[in-house]
């Protein structure tokens, strides 16, 4: 598949340093695990990268919202010098002149050989075939009763209610794809606010990842910041920094030791995987 | 002043008076549900009002930045209205700033 083969090579990026593959592994929920991933330049991104699962019904795209189309996200990441760092043009005199790579692109783009936009396309073609696994939660949807334990019960009831988790992390793939500020200590990177500077709700607000496979992908947070899910719900739990900008649906919460560790459980009932913890378990 | 003569001022303001009173202003009710404004374009006089619901589960925030009409409706609960005037004519974007892809054309004319 073409798609895939361009996902995997490292010709899309400058020095020839990164693939998207690097960033994007499917060991970690087509995310990765570090805070901040190396740019093809070696800098350090300004975000965490995030997972690709069901990508295909994803609204929004990228942390700020910036791209409204996953073809859009293709063609920025490579040409961006903070990523790839290949100018489109670069990208098809090289693939052109590429033995693995000219001939797919004759097969299946007869008419126009490698374009940006041909580029763009059978990357977004590949990547909307990455779908997240079903994990015991889903089967507990679908009604096998003993699929989650009953700490993974508790943790759904506490999602659903106390910890109001669902207000953003909502329908199947638990996210609304929404825009929030979720109270994380303020820096120089706005969010969507750089984009939407009029909008007060918007400064440091970032999209709502999904939590499918969220156990598999640490660290947490656009930044990277939040080492464990752990950690997470403190955040949530605390309420995040007051400030104009803070989401409404962002309050103290008040829950106990057990509470966090049933809402901890039931994120890790939300990957296909055993998670470490889980194979410990009796 | 007699009564004759203050009967003779109304008549002559009277019409006055009707030509400059502006219409009633017309209020058209626009909900917010499954991440959706209904309906999706309204065309409006020049004064009228749109009253959004959030009849959702979750906050909105209806925004525009169309330069006749800017407006930031900050966080909106589930279950509450808000009233808002659109005093200029020409062609409004409004958005819900948490949710992107809702979107609403309104046209003041």
């Amino acid at each position: 598949m073409l798609g895939e083969k361009l996902f995997r090579t490292h010709e899309l990026s400058r020095q020839r340093n990164v693939a998207c593959l690097s960033c994007h592994l499917p060991q970690a929920a087509w995310a990765d695990l570090r805070a901040k991933p190396a740019a093809d330049n070696g800098a350090p991104m300004m975000r965490r990268s995030q997972t690709l699962y069901d990508v295909a019904w994803q609204t929004a795209f990228l942390w700020d919202g910036r791209q409204d189309s996953l073809e859009g996200v293709v063609q920025g990441a490579v040409a961006s010098p903070d990523i790839m760092g290949l100018s489109l043009d670069s990208m098809v005199q090289r693939l052109a002149f590429s033995d693995d790579l000219s001939g797919d692109f004759r097969r299946v783009y007869p008419n126009l050989g490698a374009t940006p936009e041909t580029v763009a396309d059978a990357l977004s073609a590949f990547m909307r075939t990455i779908r997240s696994p079903a994990t015991r939660f889903d089967r507990w949807i679908a009604g096998d009763d003993k699929a989650l334990s009953a700490s993974e019960l508790r943790g759904f009831q506490l999602f659903n209610g106390k910890a109001n988790c669902v207000a953003c992390h909502s329908g199947w793939r638990l996210t609304d794809d929404g825009f929030r500020d979720i109270g994380l200590p303020a820096s120089s990177d706005r969010g969507r606010g750089r984009i939407k500077p009029q909008i007060e709700s918007l400064a440091f607000a970032f999209r709502t990842p999904t939590l499918r496979g969220v156990a598999d992908r640490p660290p947490y947070m656009h930044d990277g910041s939040l080492r464990s899910l752990e950690a997470v719900v403190e955040h949530y739990d605390r309420g995040g920094l007051q400030r104009p900008s803070l989401s409404a649906d962002m309050f103290p919460l008040g829950l106990n030791a057990q509470e966090k560790s049933d809402l901890v459980a039931f994120m890790r009932s939300l990957s296909a995987k055993p998670t470490p913890s889980e194979r410990r378990s009796p | 002043m007699t009564r004759a003569l203050l009967v003779a001022c109304l008549v002559s303001v009277g019409p006055f008076t009707l030509l400059m009173s502006p219409a009633a202003a017309r209020e058209v009710v626009v909900t917010q549900k499954g991440q959706q404004f209904t309906p999706k374009a309204v065309t409006l006089a020049v004064g009228d009002e749109i009253v959004f619901v959030n009849d959702d589960n979750g906050t909105h925030n209806v925004f525009s930045e169309s330069p006749a009409n800017p407006f930031d409706l900050k966080a909106q609960r589930p279950g509450t209205r808000t009233r808002v005037a659109f005093p200029k004519a020409g062609q409004v974007d409004v958005r819900c700033a948490i949710h992107p892809s809702m979107r609403l054309v309104v046209d003041v004319k």
